[in-house]
């Protein structure tokens, strides 16, 4: 019988050994089915339109089910001092089950997160107290190209950003300000680079989406 | 700069071998003949770590001082500064489901700024490829890379590989078979089920841990891509400052 009092994680994809790009040391990635944004570009977009294959988009795992399926790397994240990045979809849509996973792996091991922060107040202030590293996809601070690419505004988006800032520190957060063909420009990405160093953000990426063309 | 093939493997090579040298462990380090990439989850490289997991085991059962956390740490791999920070939420991917990112095809830049709080670090690295309405020969190439999940893609392995006989999902894919809970409902079911997003709301179960209707936006006129495009052409409606909020 199921135990519905334990929280689970609709877990859409995960993938072993990531190094240098979704946490420091060696990490696993855990994908998160369900996002509230619907990026123009998003990298998996099956993680909220669903698969193209007819296979059922995601299967639920208790925090223990996660731990067995992740340990296998035990000792590269010990060693690395690597861990768990969850991403997705929207991975601080499920920071209950955060809080019961981060119970349930060894202390040594680190939990980043990759999100977007369109999330309700809640879920960032649980999320501040049991992930190290956020790296918060902010896409453009100007709220016309944010409901452009995204199909929602940026206020809540800000908000939460301020908020996690005063919870965790500016040394726990990454912001990526991508340059997204079709959407924003240099001027843009300069913008919001200001208005993010005026919130009191330290550590940014900047880079740019590249899109592919049709040939001919 | 993400890590691929066999620099992936040597890294992860150098780290079983310090782990073994920290722990006095006897560890003979021998080449690995697989040619092409590898995700670092081969047979050798999974034997190796199970060995040393067990003589790991064995060292704690005699009471023997045990060390392994932050032992490579001097090999780990930092995400801030001049790493490239693309994660499989931004990065490009021909496979989204591999959720992998691509190394930038340009010429990266660093640039680092110090704010007067003297920790300020900005970096600009290069360019991301994401899924466009066709894919390029080069992006059909990593496309082939990307398939890696332990399988012969190109070369050959020491020892056979076999492929997991459970259920569970392979390594880097996405969930191949659903599970239900043992009591879900046919809602529940349907809910799993793929099924066109409602227009403007994103595909997620209802049983999601926000209140929706309580966080729903202000403002509901979500724009589509094709108001989008319409709206594209008008460069005031870009250009305009937003609405101020009530």
């Amino acid at each position: 019988m199921t135990d519905r009092t334990v929280p689970t994680f609709p877990l859409a994809f995960w993938d072993r050994l990531r190094m240098a790009t979704d946490g420091a040391g060696v990490t696993a990635l855990v994908g998160a089915f369900g996002c509230p944004l619907q990026c123009k570009f998003c990298i998996n977009p099956q993680t909220w339109k669903g698969r193209t294959d007819g296979k059922p988009p995601f299967i639920r795992v208790t925090p223990e089910e996660l731990y067995d399926r992740v340990k296998i790397d035990n000792l590269y994240y010990l060693a690395t001092g690597g861990g768990v990045t969850f991403g997705g979809g929207e991975p601080l849509l499920h920071t209950d089950f955060l809080t019961a996973f981060r119970a349930v792996i060894p202390k040594e091991w680190h939990i980043y997160a990759e999100t977007c922060l369109h999330i309700p107040e809640e879920g960032v202030r649980a999320a501040a107290e049991v992930v190290d590293h956020f790296f918060v996809d902010i896409k453009d601070m100007n709220p016309t190209v944010y409901k452009a690419y995204t199909g929602r505004n940026n206020t809540s988006v800000k908000e939460n950003l301020a908020l996690l800032l005063s919870l965790v520190g500016a040394e726990r957060i990454t912001v990526r300000v991508p340059r997204i063909p079709d959407f924003n420009t240099a001027a843009d990405v300069e913008a919001s680079v200001d208005e993010l160093k005026g919130m009191g953000v330290t550590i940014l990426d900047v880079f740019s989406y590249k899109i592919p063309r049709p040939r001919g | 700069m993400k890590y691929y093939g066999k620099e992936k493997c040597r890294i992860l090579k150098e780290i079983r071998a310090e782990i073994a040298r920290q722990n006095d462990i006897e560890w003979v380090v021998s080449e690995c003949k697989h040619q092409g990439n590898c995700k670092g989850t081969c047979p050798k490289c999974e034997q190796e770590v199970r060995k040393l997991e067990k003589a790991l085991e064995r060292r704690e059962a005699l009471g023997k001082r045990v060390a392994v956390v932050g032992v490579s740490a001097s090999i780990a791999l930092s995400v801030t500064g001049c790493v490239n920070p693309f994660s499989q939420t931004t990065a490009g991917t021909p496979l989204p489901e591999t959720g992998d990112s691509l190394p930038p095809n340009t010429e990266s830049e660093s640039l680092h700024e110090t704010s007067a709080q003297g920790e300020e670090v900005v970096t600009e690295m290069g360019e991301l490829i994401v899924p466009g309405e066709e894919t390029t020969e080069e992006i059909t190439e990593f496309e082939t890379m990307e398939n890696l999940m332990g399988e012969l893609v190109d070369g050959e392995f020491l020892e056979e590989t076999t492929e997991p006989e459970t259920e569970e999902p392979l390594m880097g894919d996405p969930v191949v078979e659903g599970e239900y809970p043992e009591e879900s409902t046919d809602d529940e079911r349907e809910t799993a089920l793929i099924r066109p997003p409602l227009a403007g709301m994103p595909v997620f179960e209802e049983d999601t841990d926000w209140d929706e209707d309580e966080y729903e936006d202000e403002d509901d006129s979500l724009m589509d891509f094709d108001e989008y495009e319409t709206a594209k052409m008008d460069p005031i409606i870009l250009g305009q400052a937003p609405d101020a909020e009530e």
